[in-house]
């Protein structure tokens, strides 16, 4: 909201300067972003909160400032003189709720021409382009008092009359603006006898506003329900200075006052004859609310030793009326220009932003209080840690992405994305399922600006629609996406499952995931797993398909990985109890076998581990041969065994025995052979 | 000479078990198998031999440099575990070091980590909330009513009519006294989303930390005193604050706080508009509205909130001037912090 200075100062006697003027409003909530000088005055940009509609016009402001500084408030005159001719007009109002008061004078035989150039400056000053006297006259007093007007050309308004109702269904207007409007019953309208004439509380209609030759005018000003106004200007995407004060709520009592001063201003500057008399409709007359405060319940809130007589001095400079009931408590009735004050609390406001608050003092008396770390917030604050000493950079991307990022491997969910109703880019409306996607966009970005390798992750939620619930299952996911240079797919392949391995160690994880062949979105087949921890889906790794790195153009193909980062929260366990090291040394042997080249390591693993030979502490897998030593369709694997007796050194002897039953188990169940050196 | 030989190998042997520090390793490899060594000597002389000698001599000198080796490499690789392998000086010790590879976490997240620690400090526990979230927490149990222009400040996406993605973080408030009761402190930092056009100041998808501390007996002195308190230990010891009236629905009275511009030290500059004020957080004592949706009595109980801007916190603390930055992740500008 833009005033001028000079404009302000026509009301009050405060001697401030602009400058100090901004300070003082500033410091009670009225924020002056901008103080700028024009043509001998001085623009003030005002930031209204939307609780205060009342400081909407120029009159607000100057009350709030005579507060202030203890100095009158002087309103304008608005006494118009009426002529003779009794009003003729008849006005309806079809329902009282959505419109709780409707005036309506007439003035005949105005004069419509170019406003006098004290008018036209003022209006310039503040933005607003002059139309002509009248308009300009209404849009003044708008400023001024926050009360909207509107001026219909008395003799295009059908059999002389106004009806307030919802649009039929099927109507049509075409507001000042040129637009065409299809109505329907959810809009609040001015209507004649025939058709709707303008948009209640939002723009007039083309065919009855006032031009050049308008002689006879209806002015109207009224109040109307916000909602209903607010309703209306979204639905025709229109919002207007008027409705934007209707939305927050114009003073029902200043109705009338600003009809007048319209009056007024109109037969000063246009002439012509106001008639007789006012139509004004106002069935449920303004009952003024009257609230307790309790000087105990303001310095509890506040944390002050206000006195009372303070108080009471900041309320009624304010404009309220006070009563003191006892020392304690204090009877405060609020005009109505002051909607926004219905309960003891906003009254504590009231006297808390005038009193300063610079001035409520800095406690930091706090009792002891000690919060407890939430497991997860643990946990990812270790794997960042972990992460970022492996040289990965941390990433944050958009929750909100086109499609094709949206649900990449399809791991966790398999319903559609959500999507956003309001996009505001068309086709970024979706909620991804995965950060695979934006990992690659993240690649890709890099790539385009001279990095043409990166390590990245990103700690962050997915959005998996539910079946069973409103809102989404909102997941914890970590992407991972690794690349260096000179690495084969594979190096990346097994780095990438380390990392997953190393984070479920460092997180206390006992379960080993099982990894499963399981060709999945973004990924090849080739060269891709899934992983299951303990019969649950934990996550995905692989790399890029060729078709997806066409897609994105990148020049590689990267290696990536999600997993379910709730899942590893939820089997993560950090408490530590000590086991004494052994005491005893190891006897360690290595083995080396050839078998059928389709069996898997885990396979052989699970055999040795299973054998339950004596002594037998770990099986360490060290190499993997396809060579011209080995027959076609067959491989070499290497692992190291270890032995160890708890109570004793154990005996080359018995260690040769167990070593023994392993490779017997491993030859009856794998058809394994030992391989010759 | 083959008396000579196998009294080598004696010696060898022996050495070989004393072979201790890297010194002695290399020292022994020159002494036998250096190519001035006494093996290699001893193999050039063969040539000089008898011609019947020559055969048995070199095929037992060969043997015994074969098995010399493997031992010695058996003993230094079991030794290297332990101990540098070589005493070969450092060439140039002004080369440049190996660093590993070190990663950065994301300036966002070390923000939102540096702001919890100090409330943490305070006793303010880490909340969270959906991020997608019904209306009702988003607005109504805020006291934002539908239809009301308060909501204008609160553009929002929506899924359908009921669900929409969080435009604030405040929706945790309600959340966490829906299952709590007081007394209350929480800091609930997160991404909240606002269909706003990106551009170098907006973003639609920010992050904001929501603070909330509720009890009997707290008061506006000790939102003062608290966020005081924060302003210093995350700006700087010497930062000034000030409050001034605002109004947010959820929150009465409501404060939009500043801190003195971090740059200037409040003589102005650019950065604060050259007012040496920086507007950084909203807040204010719950509304009695709130309270009652979550069905706290409002006499009894008092509280206030607070909510700011992480990228907002961020680009002052780093001098960062384009807030579409944090999500490009360029890893030129993530290694910066
Ligand atoms: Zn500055």
């Amino acid at each position: 909201m833009k005033v001028t200075y000079n404009w302000l100062k026509e009301y009050g006697d405060s001697r401030l300067s602009p400058t100090e003027l901004a300070e003082a409003l500033t410091g009670v909530g009225l924020v002056v972003a901008e103080v700028r000088s024009l043509r001998g005055d001085h623009i003030l940009e005002i930031e209204v909160t939307s609780n205060r509609p009342d400081c909407l016009g120029v009159i607000g402001i100057a009350r709030e400032v005579a507060a202030l500084t203890r100095s009158a408030l002087r309103l304008p005159a608005v006494d118009y003189r009426p002529g003779k001719t009794p009003i003729d007009v008849a006005v309806r109002v079809e329902d009282a709720d959505l419109c709780p008061r409707y005036t309506a004078r007439v003035i005949r035989g105005v004069k419509v021409g170019p406003s006098p150039s004290w008018l036209k400056e003022r209006l310039e000053a503040i933005g607003l382009r002059p139309i002509n006297n009248v308009v300009d006259i209404t849009n003044y007093v708008l400023l001024e008092c926050s009360q909207p007007l509107h001026a219909f050309d008395l003799d295009r308004l059908e059999g002389k009359r106004i009806e307030v109702r919802r649009a039929l269904k099927g109507e049509r207007l075409e507001t000042i603006d040129g637009t065409k409007h299809n109505l329907n019953p959810e809009v609040l309208v001015i209507a004649d006898g025939q058709r709707p004439v303008a948009i209640a509380g939002v723009m007039g209609g083309r065919d009855t506003e006032v031009g050049e030759d308008t002689r006879n005018i209806l002015l109207e000003s009224a109040k109307f329900k916000p909602s209903t106004v607010r309703r209306a200007a979204r639905r025709l995407a229109m919002a207007t200075d008027s409705s934007y004060r209707f939305e927050r709520g114009v003073d029902i009592e200043g109705v009338d006052w600003a009809s007048k001063r319209a009056c007024k201003l109109i037969q000063e500057i246009a002439g012509g004859e106001v008639s007789n008399g006012v139509v004004d409709l106002y069935p449920n007359k303004f009952q003024e609310v009257t609230i307790s405060l309790r000087m105990s319940r303001l310095n509890a809130v506040l944390g002050t030793r206000i006195e009372r007589k303070t108080t009471e001095d900041i309320l009624s400079r304010l404009g309220l009326r006070v009563r003191s009931r006892d020392r304690e408590e204090l009877e405060v009735t609020v005009p109505s220009f002051r909607g926004d004050i219905s309960r003891e609390i906003d009254l504590i406001e009231e006297v808390a932003r005038v009193y300063g608050y610079d001035n409520i003092p800095i406690d930091t008396d706090l009792s002891i209080q000690v919060p407890h770390r939430e497991k997860s917030e643990l946990l990812e604050e270790k794997v960042r840690e972990l992460l970022v000493g492996w040289g990965f950079y941390e990433t944050i991307t958009y929750s909100i992405v086109e499609e094709a990022l949206a649900s990449g491997s399809g791991l966790f969910s398999t319903s559609e994305p959500l999507t956003i109703r309001n996009p505001i880019r068309a086709g970024e409306d979706h909620l991804r399922q995965t950060l695979l996607g934006n990992l690659l966009r993240t690649k890709k970005y890099n790539q385009d600006h001279g990095v043409p390798r990166v390590k990245v992750f990103e700690l962050s939620r997915v959005y998996l629609p539910s079946d069973a619930h409103k809102l989404p299952e909102e997941r914890t996911c970590l992407g991972l996406l690794w690349e260096k240079e000179g690495a084969s797919a594979e190096e990346g392949f097994y780095t990438l499952k380390g990392i997953i391995e190393g984070i479920l160690f460092a997180l206390g994880i006992k379960e080993r995931p099982r990894w499963e062949r399981c060709p999945l979105g973004f990924f090849t087949s080739e060269r891709s797993s899934r992983a299951v921890l303990d019969g649950e889906v934990l996550g995905v790794l692989g790399e890029v398909g060729a078709e997806v790195a066409r897609r994105y153009d990148l020049h590689y193909t990267p290696c990536m990985a999600e997993i379910d980062f709730d899942l590893v929260v939820k089997k993560a366990d950090l408490t530590a109890i000590f086991k004494r090291p052994p005491l005893f040394p190891p006897i360690v042997r290595d083995m080396a076998i050839v078998v059928d080249e389709q069996l898997s390591w885990e396979e052989i693993r699970r055999c040795v581990e299973d054998s339950g030979v004596e002594f037998l502490e770990a099986v360490e897998f060290f190499d993997l041969y396809l060579g011209k030593q080995i027959p076609p369709g067959k491989k070499g694997v290497a692992f190291r065994l270890h032995f160890r007796a708890h109570d004793r050194t154990l005996r080359k002897e018995e260690a040769d025995q167990s070593q023994q039953l392993i490779l017997d188990r491993l030859t009856s169940i794998l058809g394994a052979t030992l391989r010759q050196q | 000479m083959k008396e000579e030989l196998l009294e080598l190998r004696q010696k060898a042997d022996k050495d070989l078990k004393e072979l201790r520090l890297p010194e002695d390793i290399e020292r022994f490899r020159v002494k036998y198998l250096g190519r001035k060594g006494l093996l290699s000597e001893f193999l050039s002389r063969i040539p000089s031999l008898p011609q019947e000698e020559r055969p048995v001599i070199g095929r037992l000198a060969n043997e015994i440099k074969v098995d010399i080796s493997k031992r010695f490499e058996e003993t230094t690789r079991a030794l290297g575990e332990k101990q540098p392998r070589t005493t070969i000086p450092i060439q140039d010790v002004s080369l440049p070091g190996r660093t590993p590879p070190i990663g950065h976490r994301h300036p966002l997240i070390q923000t939102i980590g540096d702001i919890k620690d100090i409330f943490a400090r305070m006793g303010f526990q880490v909340a969270f909330g959906p991020e997608v979230e019904l209306e009702y927490y988003n607005f109504e149990a805020l006291n934002i009513p539908l239809d009301h222009p308060s909501r204008d400040d609160f553009d929002t996406f929506y899924l359908d009519d009921e669900v929409l993605l969080r435009s604030q973080t405040s929706t945790v408030q309600i959340r966490v006294m829906q299952r709590q009761k007081p007394p209350i402190r929480i800091i609930a930092p997160g991404k909240v989303f606002r269909p706003d056009t990106v551009d170098a100041r907006h973003s639609f998808m920010f992050h904001q930390i929501e603070g909330l501390m509720v009890d009997e007996g707290v008061n506006f002195a000790h939102l003062k005193g608290v966020l005081t308190l924060f302003a210093r230990a995350y700006f700087g010891p010497d930062t000034r604050m000030r409050f001034r009236p605002s109004f947010f629905p959820f929150t009465e009275p409501s404060a939009e706080v500043e801190i003195s511009c971090t740059l200037c030290k409040g003589r102005g500059c650019s950065v604060c508009g050259s007012t040496g004020w920086l507007e950084i957080l909203g807040a204010g004592m719950v509304h009695p509205n709130v309270f009652k949706a979550v069905g706290y009595d409002a006499e009894k109980y008092t509280g206030f909130a607070f909510g700011m801007g992480i990228e907002r916190i961020a680009m002052l603390k780093y001098g960062i001037d384009d807030i579409r930055l944090f999500f490009e992740n360029d890893i030129r500008f993530l290694s910066q912090f």
